[in-house]
């Protein structure tokens, strides 16, 4: 399954969003029959009168225009909170789906090897560690799933909705128009027609094209923005700020021609579908006869033309939000995998495993090694990560492992890019229970892929990690502290239970002391600042720990846990986490010669290969 | 806060356009209201056909260029407003954007400019179509039947006042839900950033909930809001209706009784849903604009708190040659946080010191005084003899070659990254400044070598930090100070009579001062001896501020000064290494 054919197959609305969008568009149409109504019959009133009938003739008339004009705005009233909850609804929904979508993205992409195509996403982030990468990147998804997320809002209150309206309005009238003379009615179809389908169908043609661009130059915007704001201190000290505000400063204004071009297509197609319900009103008095007839009729389309009227905009507004709309169907498709769909019910095993195998082809035919190997331990922990599934019941209610695991490497092979040589080679290493391991090694030289291989975050390109119980996920068997851990912009007790349950204040105080930060005991709601801006360097790193030591898995990987520490608090903060790990197995990537005394084993790490 | 907006030169402009353009409105609405009548009446010759459809036409004419001058204006708006906004969110300077977070600003630069639309281009053309076209209906109608123009006139101003009535109520309401829309879009760039570090702890789940939760959130405020707004809506469109039923009754009797031509009840058909209509849209569009003046209230509060950095009538610059850094009874708060004490401590030239001391003791804080990013809340940074705070802070920090403990890595090539700030600096000095910090070898096996785009290629901690050094040793290096003056100079000119005169071009051989933030914190023992080489040979004839934990780095150093809560004692290598 292609990403495309996916990405179309994607509904963004679900059956109770589109009942509640209907609804909303049903009292649309009867709005504006109100308001027809209403000239329609104040019309017909008035040129009755000019005949000067008995009053009588016109007692229902001027009933109805009361009661038109009382009606509609209630009705309006109510369609547009019925609209706009609905919108609201599907906003909410697609918002989490997004994310889902992406959350979805990176298991998958370390359960199996399936990359999908937010692949470049998940692994960059995983080979990178890099703030300063992931930060571009995710300024754009910043742009991204905010802007395009929200788009669906404009496309449906003012492009999906109003033409659904416009449509049945449109026909009504041209049938009630043709009842009383069939030759207005054509007249109108034609006029309707041109402002309501023609117009806008060329306005969606000429700024289809602008709207992509303004969409990528949007998001050149939001990167230089994001840029500027996180590299600010590097900016000025280098005396780079102006250059680079200059640089945004000319991204904006690549936007602002754009926007312009095609504000200007909008408002010549808007004007020209504005003349029509006018003309056509003005053809329809000269055709028909009977004054009247003619009258009422005129003015009767004119309303009924003035419906279709603000289709011509929102279609151009359509042709702008469409890339938009494309990227939330492809984001969510990547998501839309039995395995992945999180409410899904759980799929029979026989049934998830080809599936599963299917997606692992493409992202293992980059790799590069032999597809026997690649195909190898994918099905298994596939099917592995659908037992789980199964098993886990609610995930929340699920925590570490909390029985020793011996895990042994076998032959593990990781690549990050097809064109990169691979970051760990072969690598074969054994992991008994309560043991303490060290690695060492010069930086890039894949100790921290090595931890992401232990831990099942990387996707393996050769090899097998044994020791895992079926049917438990890697993360509740090897975590910690790994070179991309993230601070959160919440308070130090979100950062340290990150949304698992079952976690006691008194178990936080615990591991922020074991961790060497007793100062945030009584600090728990204290708020850290964007990436813990607010702390220093080494009360991040002792945040993160703590984080670990919080509930630990059996197998703990810390990745330079005491960065950022001066010496002796590095080797007392060391010391006391070792001790908290009491028999679980401990990895720690270091630099430090000083605290490999306390370690059973050194794991020398060169060019990928362990010695 | 309107008021700031309509102020800004370009909006100034476009609502001068905006006011002729109402004029014109008024006249063909009006025209084209009584041409139409008089053609329904049955005048059906091709003079009056000819003069209806003239109007019609020029109606849409006018309604396309409008538009289009609309739209245009707008986004010459946003693109001032985002380039004011970055630049006083940036000369506030790093130690005020720390607080911030870079996703609210962007959500502000971003979404927050674009919800502008709402006001420019919509409610803003509106506001002045709601006075001239309604004057100039009720106008023609006084002429017409002056008993309907009564009625019109009577209720015409029930709207505008049910408007502000109920407007007034949603503006707190409406800035209550821009806080919630930044909060989650702060939150959302937050969670995607740490979603491998959910995923670690099996936590990326509760996440998905707690979006949808933010979401809901959302739905709830701004529904709570639509239910009170839309009620005007509800409110002025029954004035609206009920009115024209008001007016169209009596007109049908008078009708009746031969008191009034068709001609005449026709006009008044046409022309009264014609005063009320603008009104009501301004209604609706002042909706819609609410958002983008929240907005803009939140970038007007970025712009106008933008720094009113102390005065420096006539900055000095500092002298040429470095003659010495002395910290005089410096204190430091962040908030209620005393981040130094009492600090004092002579650098003189040719000294290197080492600051050690443990995490959170104010290391950081030291450098970032002698970079101007903080200022002493009690005591004097002196250079040279001369207050920091009097000197040219532009000219000053071109003396410095500062590597931070988290260096940033841009979006862009390698090679810019390296060369940040002299752009025009030749490669071959981009390649010696890697290969001084021992990153030509891993810069060369990334897919595009040096044009590697770091926007699409992570780098380990390890080959950040490297480049990270490549960007600094280019910067004091003696190839630096060159290229450096001309940047210095390039950027005085894009500043446009910003507060710095420029740097001087012909400043000496590379940065005065060196400041390294532990630099060889991410680096294992090889490239730490790599860089510490690297950073020997960059501070040999160089005075020195050096952050360190690891003793090798102290090697470098001539002088130890442990920081302590706030304090400097000085100490001896020995003590340190033991």
């Amino acid at each position: 399954m292609t990403a495309a054919l996916a990405a179309r197959q994607v509904r963004l609305l679900g059956p109770g969003a589109l009942l509640r969008l209907v609804f909303a568009g049903l009292l649309g149409v009867l709005t504006e029959a109100a308001g027809i109504g209403l000239v329609g019959t104040a019309t017909w009133m008035l040129v009755r009168a000019a005949d000067q009938p008995p009053l009588a003739a016109l007692a229902v008339a001027i009933a109805a225009v009361r009661g038109f004009a009382l009606v509609k705005g209630g009705l309006r009233y109510a369609e547009r909170l019925a609209g706009h909850d609905a919108v609201l609804r599907v906003l909410a929904d697609l918002r989490a789906r997004a994310f889902a979508a992406l959350a979805a993205g990176d298991r998958d992409a370390a359960a199996s090897s399936g990359s999908l195509s937010s692949g470049s996403l998940s692994s960059g982030s995983l080979s990178s560690g890099s703030l300063s990468s992931g930060s571009s990147s995710s300024g754009d998804l910043l742009s991204r799933v905010v802007s395009d997320v929200d788009g669906v809002q404009d496309a449906v209150l003012r492009g999906a909705l109003p033409a659904g309206v416009a449509a049945a309005v449109g026909l009504a009238g041209v049938g009630g128009v043709a009842v009383v003379d069939p030759r207005a009615g054509l007249v109108l179809l034609a006029g309707l027609l041109v402002a309501g389908v023609l117009l806008p169908w060329v306005g969606h043609r000429l700024t289809a094209a602008p709207a992509s661009a303004i969409s990528t130059a949007r998001g050149d915007v939001t990167t230089g923005t994001v840029d500027v704001v996180q590299g600010v201190a590097e900016l000025v000290a280098y005396g780079a700020l102006p250059a680079a505000l200059a640089d945004t400063a000319d991204r904006s204004r690549r936007l602002a021609a754009l926007e312009a071009r095609s504000a200007t297509v909008a408002a010549v197609v808007g004007g020209a579908a504005a003349m029509i319900p006018a003309a056509v009103a003005v053809w329809i008095a000269v055709l028909v006869d009977g004054r009247t007839a003619a009258v009422v009729l005129a003015l009767v389309a004119l309303s009924v033309g003035e419906v279709v009227v603000p289709l011509a905009a929102a279609a151009v507004r359509h042709a702008e939000l469409r890339g938009g709309l494309r990227r939330v169907r492809e984001l969510i498709a990547t998501a839309a995998t039995p395995a992945a769909a999180p409410d899904a019910t759980p799929p029979a095993v026989p049934a998830a495993a080809p599936d599963a195998t299917s997606l692992a082809i493409p992202a293992a035919a980059p790799a590069a090694t032999s597809a026997a190997a690649s195909a190898g331990p994918s099905p298994a922990s596939a099917a592995m990560a659908a037992a789980g599934d199964r098993a886990g019941g609610d995930p929340e209610t699920v925590g570490p492992l909390d029985t020793a695991v011996d895990l042994v490497l076998r032959g593990v092979t990781v690549r990050y890019h097809a064109d990169l040589p691979p970051a760990l080679v072969d690598v074969d290493l054994r992991l008994p229970a309560g043991s303490r391991v060290a690695v060492v090694g010069a930086s890039g030289s894949g100790k921290s892929t090595l931890l992401a291989a232990i831990a099942g975050r990387v996707p393996l390109a050769a090899g097998t990690v044994d020791g895992r119980p079926d049917g438990v996920e890697a993360w509740r068997v090897a975590g910690g502290v790994f070179a991309d851990a993230h601070v959160f912009h919440t308070t130090v007790r979100d950062n340290l239970v990150l949304g698992r349950s079952g976690c006691q204040d008194t178990d936080l105080v615990r591991a922020l002391t074991d961790a060497g930060l007793p100062e945030y005991a009584d600090r728990l709601d204290d708020i850290v600042g964007e990436d813990g801006g607010k702390l220093s360097g080494g009360q991040r790193q002792r945040l993160l720990l703590a984080r670990a030591l919080v509930a630990p898995p059996p197998v703990l990987l810390l990745d330079e846990p005491t960065e950022g520490l001066d010496p002796a608090a590095a080797d007392a903060v060391l010391d006391t986490a070792l001790r908290a790990a009491g028999a679980r197995t401990v990895v720690v990537v270091t630099h430090r010669a000083a605290e490999l005394s306390s370690f059973d084993r050194v794991v020398h790490v060169e060019g990928g290969r362990t010695a | 806060m309107d008021r700031r907006l309509l102020r800004l030169g370009p909006v100034r402009q476009y609502a001068m356009v905006l006011a002729g353009s109402a004029v014109l409105a008024a006249i063909l609405v009006v025209g084209q209201a009584v041409s139409l009548a008089t053609l329904l009446a049955g005048s059906f010759s091709t003079g009056v056909v000819a003069t209806c459809l003239t109007f019609v036409a020029l109606r849409g004419v006018h309604g396309a260029v409008a538009a289009a001058a609309a739209g245009r204006a707008t986004a010459k708006v946003k693109a001032h407003l985002r380039a004011e906004l970055l630049d006083a969110a940036t000369a506030r300077g790093p130690g005020w954007l720390a607080g911030q977070r870079a996703g609210e600003l962007a959500t502000l630069a971003g979404r927050g400019v674009d919800g502008l639309d709402g006001y420019l281009a919509a409610y803003l053309p509106q506001v002045f179509l709601a006075v001239t076209v309604p004057l100039g209906a009720l106008g023609w109608l006084a002429f017409t039947d002056l008993s309907s123009a009564i009625v019109v006139g009577v209720t015409l101003p029930l709207i505008p006042v049910f408007g502000a009535l109920v407007g007034w109520q949603t503006g707190a309401r409406t800035k209550h839900q821009w806080h919630l829309l930044q909060r989650l879009g702060g939150h959302f760039l937050d969670t995607v950033i740490g979603l491998p570090t959910l995923r670690t702890f099996g936590a990326e789940k509760a996440q998905v909930r707690r979006v949808r939760a933010m979401a809901d959130a959302y739905r709830v405020a701004t529904m709570r809001t639509l239910r009170l707004a839309f009620l005007s809506a509800l409110v002025l469109e029954l004035v609206a209706t009920v009115s024209v039923a008001l007016v169209a009754v009596p007109v049908g009797l008078r009708l009746l009784d031969g008191k009034l031509t068709l001609t005449a009840a026709l006009v008044v058909l046409l022309l009264a849903p014609e005063a009320y209509l603008p009104l009501r849209a301004l209604g609706t569009k002042f909706h819609a604009s609410q958002e983008g003046l929240a907005a803009a209230t939140e970038i007007f509060k970025v712009l106008e708190s933008a720094p009113v950095p102390p005065v420096r009538t006539a900055p000095r610059l500092p002298a040429p040659g470095f003659t010495g850094l002395a910290f005089d009874r410096v204190e430091v708060r962040y908030g209620d946080v005393v981040a130094l004490r009492d600090l004092t401590l002579d650098v003189a030239p040719g000294d290197r010191v080492a600051l050690v001391g443990p995490s959170g003791g104010g290391k950081s804080t030291i450098l970032a005084l002698v970079l101007g990013f903080v200022t002493p809340s009690a005591g004097r940074v002196l250079v040279g003899g001369v207050d920091l705070a009097d000197l040219d802070l532009t000219a000053w920090r071109a003396r410095l070659a500062w590597m931070p403990q988290r260096p940033h890595l841009f979006a862009g090539t390698v090679a810019d990254n390296i060369r940040l700030g002299a752009p025009a600096t030749p490669h071959d000095q981009v390649v010696e400044a890697a290969v001084a910090a021992d990153a030509d070898a891993f810069i060369r096996a990334l897919p595009d070598g040096y044009d590697t785009d770091l926007a699409r290629h992570g780098l380990s901690s390890g080959q950040r930090q490297r480049l990270a050094m490549a960007r600094t040793w280019l910067r004091g290096g003696a190839a630096g100070g060159a290229a450096g003056g001309a940047a210095g100079g390039a950027a005085g000119g894009a500043a446009g009579g910003g507060a710095a005169g420029g740097v001087s071009g012909g400043a000496s051989g590379g940065a005065d001062l060196l400041l390294l933030d532990e630099p060889t914190a991410r680096l294992d023992p090889a490239s730490e001896s790599a860089v510490i080489a690297a950073a020997a040979r960059l501070a040999a004839d160089r005075t020195a501020l050096l952050v360190a934990h690891r003793p090798a780095m102290l090697s470098v150093a001539t002088r130890v000064v442990e920081i302590k809560d706030g304090v400097a004692a000085p100490l001896t290598g020995a003590v340190v290494l033991a």
